[in-house]
């Protein structure tokens, strides 16, 4: 296979003097799958960025089939097939799914839109990828699997030959992420060239030809996937040793610290919960598992006071209709919520101001905030959860990894006695993950109750004691002996093939 | 916090740059289109405004009342809040101290403070009006800020003929005694002390949105309300009170600036200056520190104009085309930040 593209000293430094890639070089043949990896930070998103026209480089060229060329926008980088699927979407919601794939590349009949030819050819790029939408649908009504499908329709109407896609499987179930994976193999059989960025160590042997290790901005090489192990990608990425896996004591479950009873949630058709009951304690962590869109968001809008409901919903003791979101957390929730970049964070704000956002008014003198303390606790916390950057940066200038470091750090320093987790480590790299793990299981040896949503298998099976799975908005089975179930039985639990009894389930 | 100060502070200082090209190149069109001579015209408007003191004291004595509103603005833009009684409550303020003072009698210092305050806790309450609307029932600040600028008007009207009025003096309230009003710092050029009210205003302002923990919950509201209601700040009562803080402050405005620069309330339309306050604050960028430079960049231009316009050649309108497309420059960028905030609700 002859090289397609190569990228040569590639340095770049962000306006604020950040450096995110330094003298890096990656190549890429014709025809392959081909992972990055790297810790958080590490310039991946950049060194894509800069292919892809997005961002242009400080130093360092690059080359298509043999000859330099300048993605001087991601205009130029399109007409020469290279075409890019962000790590956070960029869709219009308000309209349908074919003008979006179209959006600034519109077919015309004279002056009017054609919109019966881009209609149809919408749909006939469906049908040879396999990829189940509607071009009718609006885009603001489709789950994020499938915006995920719009975005790379986009990437193959304009003719890209080498697709990038920045962390798409974080957003995605293990069955979507299947899926996904079955549509990139025929591309690729189709002769296009594909680059994924992704932090998960199985997906990368499990789908590519070969892997690009970056550390601190500079790339380590690339290696034919199926000479390494994952232990040996992860020691590659750090430079060092990490665990993957993290010990886990037994538990010893205290008192109740959420309880729902009854609780029905109305929806357009179906009820999004029917008559939920469970009980979360102190000292557990409890998982919800389901596939997204069957109830498990609901709960948490519950528990954390977002929507009404009814039934009763008791959180560390108290109802949680009629009470403010202060009170609640002021009983001693902690709440990372699945949303990192509309409800996690303020992107206009600083770090230092993300992190304080939720007791700030705690530290006060006569009104006026501890600034000093604050920012000291400001620092610790960036240093305790290995953020990389200071505590004055703009939020929006973090890679997506460390954003969502930053929400956990503000959520898990808060002495919780009650922590709600929504796919806590999405985004975040092997080692990140690895320590997020064991605060976690720190908080419950410590008493603290945990309730884990999460899309991740092996998350799930690394951290639940207790597993609660949600079919169509109802209770499909729970799980007490989570060591003893597999993940094939989980997935029939999930997909509704299977159903606990409730006295099952007691005993 | 330094480093942001600094940082809007340059930003303020490229816009002003480019606010000055475009006032130069409209001088100099207008200037061709009515054969005057182009030196005379530019030492006019850039020279004119550094002639004498006068001309420097009219400088400031423009500034007293854009700070007010530029920081009443500003504060309310912050917390997302695009509210327009800023212009009635100045209004209304001005009144309630050409109203009050004479009631109070002479009494040095105390009759005029207790006039502004009393006028901006008056205009508060008023302005709790469109921003509980806002906040309970979801009614669109900007619309009904807009309304209650008149019927402010035709209360403020129907008074003055008749109750509050002077009656030797038609349409006017009582004459200040000088006891009434505030001190001057300078009596030959008269210039009065609210000026200084101001520039404490700005600073208390500046000093309560980025120390205190009011002002912290403001900013998060204003940037992100899914956010802050998410972290347990409730969003609704900064909403509110953001609003009400605003109104208080034009009121204050309005009241210090009648009793500085007046001998009596006689108003008989709406001044503009809040509408002004929205220039101020997109010039400032929202930001109360540098709502004085602000100021002072707009007063100049003001009193340049005025000289510009003393040497006959060039009609006063012509510093109005000036303003109007500063306001499009700035504005633009004003409104292009609002869309952006609402658009990230959806994704
Ligand atoms: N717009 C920006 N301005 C300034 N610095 C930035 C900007 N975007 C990224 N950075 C910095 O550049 C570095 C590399 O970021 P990048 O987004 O490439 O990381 P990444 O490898 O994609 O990480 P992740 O896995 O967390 O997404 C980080 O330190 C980040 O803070
Ligand atoms: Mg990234």
């Amino acid at each position: 296979m002859g090289e397609l593209l190569c990228m040569k000293g590639i340095t770049k430094r962000y306006g604020n003097g950040v450096l995110a890639n330094e003298h890096a070089s990656f190549s890429l043949r014709e025809g392959e799958i081909h992972a990055i990896a790297g810790e958080n930070g590490a310039g991946k998103s950049t060194l894509m960025k800069i292919l892809c026209g997005a961002q242009q480089p400080t130093e360092g060229t690059i080359e298509l089939r043999g000859k330099p060329v300048r993605m001087t926008s991601p205009k130029v980088a399109t007409s020469l097939g290279i075409g890019m699927v962000y790590q956070h979407f960029m869709l219009v919601d308000e309209l349908p799914v074919y003008l979006n794939v179209f959006l600034g590349v519109e077919k015309r009949r004279g002056l009017v839109l054609d919109k019966q030819a881009m209609i149809a050819q919408t749909r006939a790029l469906c049908e040879k990828y396999d990829m189940p939408v509607d071009p009718l649908a609006l885009c603001g009504d489709l789950p994020v699997g499938l915006r995920q499908k719009v975005e790379i329709l986009k990437v193959l109407v304009r003719d890209a030959k080498i697709i990038i896609l920045d962390e798409p499987t974080a957003v995605l179930t293990p069955q979507e992420t299947e899926q996904l994976f079955k549509q990139l193999r025929i591309l690729r059989d189709a002769r296009h060239t594909i680059v994924i960025i992704t932090h998960k160590l199985r997906e990368m042997k499990e789908l590519c030809d070969r892997i690009t290790i970056m550390r601190h901005g500079k790339t380590m090489g690339a290696v034919n996937a199926c000479d390494v192990s994952e232990q040996e990608i992860s020691e590659l990425m750090v430079g060092g040793s990490v665990r993957l896996k993290v010990a886990k004591a037994d538990v010893t479950p205290g008192e109740i610290v959420a309880e729902m009873k009854a609780v029905t949630v109305p929806g357009s058709g179906r009820p999004r919960l029917d008559g939920i009951s469970f009980i979360a304690r102190a000292g557990e962590i409890l998982c919800l598992a389901g596939v997204e869109g069957n109830g498990q968001q609901q709960v948490i809008e519950c528990l954390t006071g977002q929507i009404d409901y009814r039934g009763s919903v008791k959180v560390l003791g108290k109802e949680v209709r009629g009470q403010s979101v202060r009170k609640i957390r002021d009983l001693g929730m902690a709440h990372i919520p699945e949303d990192r970049m509309t409800m996690g964070t303020n992107q206009r704000a600083s770090l230092h101001e993300n992190l304080i956002s939720v007791d700030f008014d705690r530290n006060t003198v006569a009104g006026f905030l501890k600034s000093r303390a604050l920012k000291a606790r400001s620092e610790k916390q960036l240093k305790a959860f290995l953020v990389k950057g200071e505590i004055q940066t703009p939020i929006s200038m973090l890679s997506g990894g460390n954003m969502q470091k930053v929400v956990v750090a503000r959520e898990l320093s808060q002495h919780p006695r009650l922590v709600i987790a929504n796919q806590p480590t999405r985004g975040v790299d092997v080692g990140a993950i690895a320590f997020i793990h064991e605060k976690l299981i720190a908080l419950r040896d410590a008493g603290c109750g945990i309730v884990l949503v999460s899309a991740d298998m092996n998350e799930v099976f690394s951290l639940a004691d207790r597993i609660i799975v949600f079919h169509e908005g109802r209770i499909a089975a729970e799980i007490n002996d989570v060591a003893n179930t597999t993940e094939q039985q989980l997935g029939r639990y999930m997909l509704g093939i299977d159903q606990m009894k409730r006295e099952e389930a007691a005993q | 916090m330094k480093s942001s100060i600094l940082k809007s502070l340059c930003t303020l200082l490229i816009r002003l740059t480019l606010a000055l090209a475009v006032a130069a190149i409209v001088l100099a069109g207008a200037c061709i289109l009515m054969e005057g001579s182009l030196e005379d015209i530019m030492t006019a408007f850039f020279l004119g405004p550094l002639e004498d003191e006068y001309a420097i004291a009219e400088i400031l004595r423009e500034m007293v009342p854009l700070i007010f509103t530029g920081v009443a603005v500003s504060l309310m833009v912050r917390c997302g809040q695009f509210n327009m009684f800023v212009e009635g409550a100045f209004f209304g303020g001005a009144f309630l101290a050409g109203v009050l003072a004479p009631m109070l009698g002479e009494h040095f210092l105390v009759t005029p403070i207790i006039s502004i305050l009393s006028a901006a806790v008056a205009m508060g309450a008023v302005g709790y009006i469109p921003a509980k609307m806002k906040s309970s029932l979801g009614v669109n600040e900007f619309v009904s800020s807009l309304m209650l600028n008149y019927i402010v008007y035709w209360v403020v009207m129907y008074l003055i003929h008749g109750v509050a009025a002077d009656p030797d003096y038609p349409n006017a309230t009582l004459y200040l005694e000088d006891l009434m009003r505030l001190p001057l710092l300078q009596e030959d050029i008269e210039l009065s002390s609210n000026l200084i009210i101001a520039l404490l205003a700005a600073l208390g302002c500046g000093v309560f949105l980025f120390k205190t923990k009011w002002g912290y919950a403001l900013r998060m509201t204003g940037d992100n309300p899914t956010f802050a209601v998410y972290s347990g700040i409730k969003a609704k009562k900064y909403v509110a009170s953001s609003q009400v803080i605003g109104s208080a402050l034009a009121g204050m405005g309005g009241a210090s600036f009648l009793l500085g620069n007046y001998y009596r309330f006689q108003w008989a339309s709406l001044p503009n200056y809040g509408f002004d306050g929205f220039v101020i604050a997109s010039i400032a960028g929202n930001n109360p520190y540098a709502v004085p430079p602000a100021a002072l960049f707009l007063g100049y231009l003001r009193v340049g104009a005025l000289q510009v316009s003393r040497l006959g050649d060039i009609p006063n309108e012509v510093i109005y085309v000036i303003q109007a497309i500063i306001i499009i420059l700035f504005g633009a960028q004003f409104i292009l930040s609002r869309r952006r905030k609402e658009g990230g609700k959806h994704a």
